[in-house]
């Protein structure tokens, strides 16, 4: 029995209205750039325009989307019951092991007819390998970028999208409660983490892009550690983000635990933080550009002198995610010098933080929204540090 | 960055100069010069640098002499100095308004390294076709070649401390899978599950996974590559669960089945007929045989009972180090029908026969192996049967 024959249901979590808007839209910049066929690798995007979605992406997957019809969805074999069960149109082309996925795709172009076909490739894609790049070049000739083309129309989210974002953070939500319950001293930064994890699942959290991130004392002041089996200490630092997920979207939250007495410098960097958010949030409206949003939270962060413990950018849109990341900074993001304007419907997470090497670090986040009028924060936890 | 922090190394230096000697003598083999690699796997192993934040460019260099060259994002640089081994001088960062490919060809011409033979690995999941394409274009003077699959050579047979590592991953996914056992039953959720078993092993020690914990019941078991999405368990329900736990970055995976109430004759004779192929494939496995051969064990299985087309997959892949988005070293080596790479004592496996009814249910078992001098050691500790709940 095939899996096209156990009539399997469909697990649809967008209207079939928003995903034509979504085709509609990525055809208008094809052509704008003149190009007649598509090839969609990035898993997010993926996603994005069909609703297919597995934990088997590291597996070729390409959508080939032309000027007109179904999009056409080539897939490893195995992937297909859940690609039926999760993609809106029943239009695949699948590749058994050990059979070549770009011979199948260069088929799958085929069944366009069109003649002389201007086939754009994400060139900037992770999974694609270079090797299926090349393959795709010697059976096609002369590949133009497409990179880009699909994320254009994932900057500004629909309401639907907003929706998922809402019910992600409110999972985030709940791991951040019962991490703040679990953290004291003795406990490890494991535990904190497995508390996170478990909250927010059993919240309803999908699996998620990157697991919880708990980091500690000396530690903390490392940037992108997360734990390490270290046990809590008084007068440590534990910097909490964590990103819970609702239909692959994603509202991350990053706080600070403090626990007892901490050094003076890392109890006032906390509060920069939240001063730097604060004016972050209060500048972002339809209208302002990046640099703007920015440049509100890096003014705080120069007043009180903490310039170098910053060196970062401020933010980063989210969206759609799967491992190894729950961001669309390549997308858009907020940062120094960035022309972009912000238009209503962009999703930001926005985390301010500042380290003191190898001995603190501390930060604080929303996610926000680009509303009509000004910015609503998505994400609903205190913002005030965590006391433990 | 006034303060020095200690280095946080897993390995001896010798450990990680031993590699480099092998991977020297491959590059030998082949004339490259230098190695450039851009697997999160492989920088991890010849330099001990590390992050979960594998979406933003880095890179290894690994030339003919002297200590490779780490190049990372400017914000990981703290990891980078506790954890690699080499000199603070080998670290070079980027910068978020730096274009880091520019970066790593300034360092090429800087150290001389932009002339000769240079491997790119063009198998790598994290070396996008702009980035090669922009550093074979802008290398005119070296031959840039292909070399992926290099590194994965000497990975394939993993050290004494390495094999540690994995029996340690291996015992955080026992805790893990004992702890989704227990929560198994009518009116909890997949999610409630997955929750259990990330907290059984994550408290045991296990460290930022390389994909969640896969659990997938009733008809959606069917149904391959699913995973938790809230779904209220039922009586009848098959539950299927694949879990790896990490150790240093080491992944010890395992997969097993449980049934909500008495499991149906087919259910009950597909879960012995996994059981018989896996271990057949234990059995298979010694040093001297091929990976073929250990495929055909497994497979034949399936085949001799006429139940092959809901089988229908390869034994198993090699396993050792991971990062997101899988533990899977299907880069290394895997152990499928016509497999020629012959065992050797050191090699590791994950084995997870498994079958499926589209849509209906599914049944599996796995085990993580070390290939010893003379078979086979199961390196997981979990009860290897059907769990009735």
């Amino acid at each position: 029995m095939s899996m096209a024959e156990t009539g399997i249901g469909k697990e649809l979590y967008f209207s079939l209205e928003e995903y034509q808007t979504r085709l509609a839209g990525l055809r208008t910049r094809m052509a704008g750039q003149d190009i007649d066929t598509l090839l969609v690798t990035t898993p997010e995007n993926v996603y994005w325009l069909t609703g297919y979605q597995t934990i088997g992406y590291s597996s070729y997957q390409c959508v080939v989307v032309g000027m007109e019809g179904d999009p056409l969805i080539v897939v490893r074999l195995l992937e297909e019951g859940i690609a039926r069960r999760t993609a809106w149109t029943d239009n695949f082309l699948t590749y058994a092991d050990g059979t070549d996925p770009v011979t199948a795709t260069v088929k799958a172009i085929g069944q366009l007819g069109l003649s002389n076909p201007r086939v754009g490739v994400e060139e900037a894609a992770w999974f694609l390998t270079v090797r299926n790049y090349r393959k795709l070049t010697e059976a096609l000739g002369t590949l133009h970028d497409g990179s880009g083309l699909v994320e254009d129309g994932r900057k500004i989210k629909s309401a639907q999208e907003i929706e998922y974002i809402r019910l992600a953070a409110r999972t985030t939500e709940a791991g951040m409660e019962a991490a703040a319950q679990a953290a004291r001293p003795g406990v490890s930064e494991n535990d904190i983490a497995a508390a996170a994890f478990d909250a927010m699942t059993r919240a309803g959290s999908e699996y998620m892009a990157i697991d919880p991130i708990v980091t500690s004392g000396p530690r903390s002041g490392i940037a992108h550690s997360t734990y390490l089996r270290r046990t809590i200490e008084p007068g440590d630092a534990i910097l909490l983000e964590f990103g819970g997920c609702w239909h692959r979207y994603f509202g991350p939250i990053m706080r600070t635990v403090l626990v007892g007495d901490v050094p003076s410098e890392a109890e006032r960097m906390t509060q920069v933080c939240i001063d730097a958010l604060n004016a972050a949030i209060e500048a972002i409206k339809p209208g302002v550009t990046s640099h703007i949003a920015d440049k509100a939270a890096r003014d705080v962060i120069d007043e009180f002198g903490f310039t170098d413990n910053y060196r970062k950018r401020l933010g980063y849109s989210v969206g759609v995610g799967f491992a190894p990341d729950w961001g669309e900074g390549h997308i858009i993001h907020l940062n120094e010098n960035d022309p972009m304007i912000l238009e209503p419907g962009m999703v930001f997470h926005m985390p301010p933080a500042l380290r003191r090497y190898g001995q603190w670090g501390v930060g604080m986040s929303e996610t926000v929204l680009v509303t009509e009028t000004g910015c609503e924060v998505l994400t609903g936890f205190r913002r005030e540090a965590i006391r433990a | 960055m006034s303060v020095a922090m200690a280095k946080d190394l897993l390995f001896e230096t010798a450990e990680y100069q031993a590699r480099i000697a092998k991977v020297r003598e491959e590059m030998d083999k082949r004339g490259i010069d230098l190695m450039v690699t851009h697997w999160a796997q492989n920088i991890f192993y010849l330099t001990g640098h590390y992050t979960f934040a594998i979406s933003n460019y880095q890179c290894a260099l690994i030339p003919r002499t002297g200590e490779p060259i780490v190049i990372v994002r400017d914000l990981e640089a703290g990891n980078s100095r506790t954890r690699a081994w080499v000199k603070d001088e080998n670290i070079v960062t980027w910068e978020d308004t730096d274009d880091p490919v520019a970066v790593t060809l300034q360092v090429l011409e800087e150290r001389g390294l932009s002339t000769g033979r240079i491997g790119l690995e063009e198998n790598s999941f994290y070396l996008s076709s702009r980035n090669a394409g922009r550093l074979r274009a802008e290398l005119p003077q070296a031959d840039v070649v292909d070399a992926g699959g290099v590194i994965e050579m000497v990975r394939r047979v993993k050290s004494p401390q390495e094999i540690e590592y994995i029996r340690k991953a291996c015992d955080t996914t026992a805790a893990g899978m004992a702890a989704a056992m227990a929560e198994i039953q009518v009116g909890r959720t997949e999610n409630d599950v997955a929750a259990a078993a990330f907290s059984g092993m994550v408290r045991a020690g296990s460290e930022f996974l390389t994909n969640d914990p896969i659990v997938t019941s009733g008809p959606r078991s069917g149904i391959p590559h699913t995973t938790f999405h809230r779904r209220v368990l039922e009586q009848g329900d098959a539950v299927l669960l694949e879990f790896g736990g990490a150790y240093n970055r080491y992944m010890g995976p395992l997969m097993r089945w449980a049934i909500i109430g008495p499991p149906s004759e087919t259910q009950q004779k597909w879960s012995d007929l996994c059981l018989e192929a896996l271990a057949n494939a234990i059995d298979a496995v010694k040093p001297g045989v091929t990976t073929g051969d250990v495929d055909d064990a497994c497979r034949t299985t399936f085949e001799r009972a006429g139940l092959y087309e809901y089988y229908k997959k390869r034994t198993g892949y090699s396993v050792g180090i991971g990062f997101p988005p899988g533990w899977v070293e299907g880069a290394v080596m895997s152990v499928q029908q016509y497999g020629d790479v012959v065992l050797q004592p050191g090699m590791t496996f994950h084995m997870p026969p498994a079958m499926r009814m589209p849509g209906e249910f599914a049944v599996g078992f796995s085990e993580t192996v070390v290939v010893t001098e003379t078979g086979c050691e199961v390196l997981s500790s979990f009860p290897r049967e059907m769990v009735i709940r």
